[in-house]
């Protein structure tokens, strides 16, 4: 009774302030558009009070820091107990190019590391293989085999660094020659922290960078959770990852619905694998895109905080409170960067790293102002490190939990995008689940859709982007270009030749068979692929197994 | 006009058998990951080696301004940068096949 009288004279006190406050300022000074959107086209009110927030009360709707739905963050310090870790994404030429660049960037203070693999390592190939032509550490570091992975982790402790490796297709192959690499450095894999990104559902949706079909691929996957769980219990064995969903132009509801519908359809995989959910939940983590509006995107880490613990809990009835947590690393929007005036770029990526931070990151990325043209030079990934740097001991952000916890604006938003993932959880189960939505096209087509409204507001000036559509200039940027050297793709090469060349080639054929067997068969794959790589099998040839064993992905093609 | 696309991830080879096949006027080709020089050219070299040199080559992504010279020197007709509106790319084509 209290709430609905409250109410009430909350709504008369609105509608009089709306005839004459309002109502007089209008007159004078009318509103600069008849629609405010948000970057993923969402309209926003003029204003938001407590009438926004009716339904659901505090207690519900936020909890407290550290404890269950943990809108307001997975610990109870947040950043008071620990600033997130500065995680620079990087890679380029070859191991020993990228390595420097590692040094460099733990030198200026970053806080864990976290490797970009080039295009033909992504897609299973060695650098010497055809399809690898042109490629060779333009995206990010080559690493075709054990030796590339000692030389890119040389003279650093892999004891005492986290590391987080980009790699999604054979992503158990290259873990396990990090594991490899690991022994040979004397860290027993019991020690060793990081994440796999492992996440192939969104790669059949948005990054497209697939080689097996849906359901091998997903074995592999479930494989690494239950060989991680038991043997590298500290290892994220899977970074479920809306970061590509929403570069690829998917809106920050869509990226929270595909995000968290992936983790859920992982976690009935492994469920399915016979693990106890608990077992392997608590090694799950996420990775979240940060673009450029700041609440939508404060809102969408909260949700997803929200859902999934809801989700860990009730639906899969995890016991553990670890397990409900939702833990993500953050990276600003690559796709918000511009060719024009990249300099600008420096002020949108801190504008979307204090996103992440307001939405209680776990770890961050910040792209560097020259991405929109190439894997960054070494001042402007400085610089970007110093953008987090600035956000965590200036900026005075990390001193409470959740600042802005409470908001009229933030927690009706964060209501709004909740409902929206599940009423796309309700579509994709109307698919039939998350693969069969993936084959008849629905993720790539909705994101597709939102690109294009995007794109089209762009064109059509309805959504101001700085410097491409408005305050134009007329000159031409100037940076450093980042070439890769020849001399690292000969050195590369010749490392590959020397390796086939004097590796014992009986024990080498013998690894692969048996690695082909255990494709062909339920067994776990992780001990065989371990074994190919002590038997210095190249990743080329690792995935030239598995590509006779599963077969090739073929996309449907949506028109 | 009719556009056939023939998905990611194709080589040069593939991309000239495709072109040859379907008897196409043009080819536009989009590159984002700093392959351009070694792919693009050799798309062009491709088709001039199997007589289809008339085969209009557009390129695509991002280019530095540096490149696109000697882009255009191999043989690409045209470069569209960063920030380029769909819609001058597909009044380039069109213009084009009027040409044609």
């Amino acid at each position: 009774m209290r709430a609905d009288e409250d109410r009430k004279a909350l709504d008369k006190e609105l509608k009089r302030w709306e005839e004459t406050t309002l109502r007089e300022a209008l007159k004078s000074l009318p509103e600069r558009r008849a629609e405010f959107l948000t970057t993923s086209s969402r309209p926003v009110k003029r204003l938001y009070t407590p009438l926004d927030l009716a339904g659901k009360t505090d207690e519900d709707r936020l909890g407290k820091p550290g404890e269950f739905p943990f809108t307001r963050g997975i610990h109870p310090t947040m950043y008071r107990g620990r600033l997130w870790t500065m995680r620079m994404f990087a890679g380029f030429g070859g191991a020993e190019d990228t390595n420097r660049r590692f040094k460099y960037l733990i030198g200026h203070g970053e806080t864990g590391l976290s490797v970009a693999f080039d295009m033909p390592t992504l897609y299973g190939y060695d650098t010497d293989a055809p399809e690898a032509k042109g490629e060779f550490g333009t995206c990010g570091v080559a690493v075709s085999s054990l030796e590339d992975m000692k030389i890119l982790f040389a003279g650093i402790d892999l004891r005492a660094v986290s590391t987080s490796m980009t790699i999604n297709s054979p992503a158990s192959a290259i873990w396990a020659m990090y594991l490899v690499a690991a022994e040979a450095q004397g860290a027993p894999l019991s020690s060793l922290r990081g994440t796999i990104q492992n996440d192939i559902l969104k790669e059949y949706q948005a990054q497209k960078e697939w080689i097996f079909p849906p359901e091998p691929s997903m074995r592999l996957v479930v494989d690494t959770f239950e060989f991680g769980a038991k043997e590298v219990p500290l290892w994220n064995t899977i970074s479920i990852s809306g970061y590509h969903i929403r570069e690829a132009g998917a809106t920050a509801g869509q990226e929270l619905a595909f995000t968290l519908a992936n983790g859920m359809e992982y976690v009935r995989w492994g469920i399915d694998r016979g693990l106890k959910v608990d077992d392997f939940a608590n090694r799950l983590s996420f990775f979240f895109n940060a673009h450029n509006d700041l609440f939508e995107e404060i809102a969408k880490y909260r949700a997803a905080r929200r859902i999934w613990a809801r989700e860990m809990r009730d639906t899969f009835g995890a016991k553990n409170p670890r397990s409900w947590l939702l833990r993500f690393h953050a990276q600003t929007a690559g796709v918000s960067l511009t060719a024009q005036q990249p300099e600008v770029n420096l002020v949108r990526t801190t504008v979307q790293a204090l996103a992440a931070v307001l939405g209680g990151a776990q770890s961050l990325h910040t792209n560097a102002y020259d991405e929109a043209y190439q894997v960054p030079n070494e001042a402007a990934a400085r610089l970007a490190l110093r953008t987090q740097q600035i956000l965590a001991h200036e900026s005075g952000v990390p001193n409470t939990v959740d600042p802005l916890g409470g908001s009229y604006f933030l927690e009706a938003l964060t209501d709004e995008l909740e409902e929206e993932a599940y009423r796309y959880f309700d579509r994709i189960q109307g698919l039939g689940g998350v693969i069969p939505a993936i084959r008849k096209g629905f993720f790539q087509q909705e994101i597709a859709n939102s690109a294009y409204r995007y794109q089209r507001e762009i064109e059509d000036r309805e959504r101001v982007i700085v410097g491409v559509n408005d305050f134009v200039v007329d000159e031409q940027p100037e940076f450093e270009v980042l070439r890769v050297s020849e001399a690292s793709l000969k050195a590369q090469t010749a490392r590959l030749n020397k390796i086939r060349r004097t590796r014992d080639s009986k024990k080498h054929a013998a690894a692969l068979d048996r690695l082909r067997k255990a494709c062909e068969s339920d067994d776990n794959t992780m001990p065989f692929l371990l074994d190919a790589i002590r038997a210095k099998a190249t990743l080329g040839e690792i995935c030239d197994v598995m590509r006779e064993v599963f077969g090739a992905y073929e996309e449907p093609l949506l028109y | 006009m009719e556009v056939i696309y023939t998905g990611l991830r194709q080589t040069p080879e593939d991309i000239v058998e495709a072109a040859i096949q379907e008897d196409v006027d043009a080819i536009g080709l989009s590159c984002l990951s700093g392959a351009h020089m070694t792919l693009f050219p050799e798309v062009v070299k491709l088709l001039k080696k199997r007589k289809s040199g008339d085969i209009l080559v557009a390129g695509g992504g991002i280019i530095p301004e540096e490149d696109i010279p000697k882009l255009k020197k191999a043989g690409i007709k045209v470069v569209f940068g960063p920030g380029t509106p769909l819609r001058e790319i597909v009044a380039f084509f069109e213009t084009a096949g009027e040409g044609a």
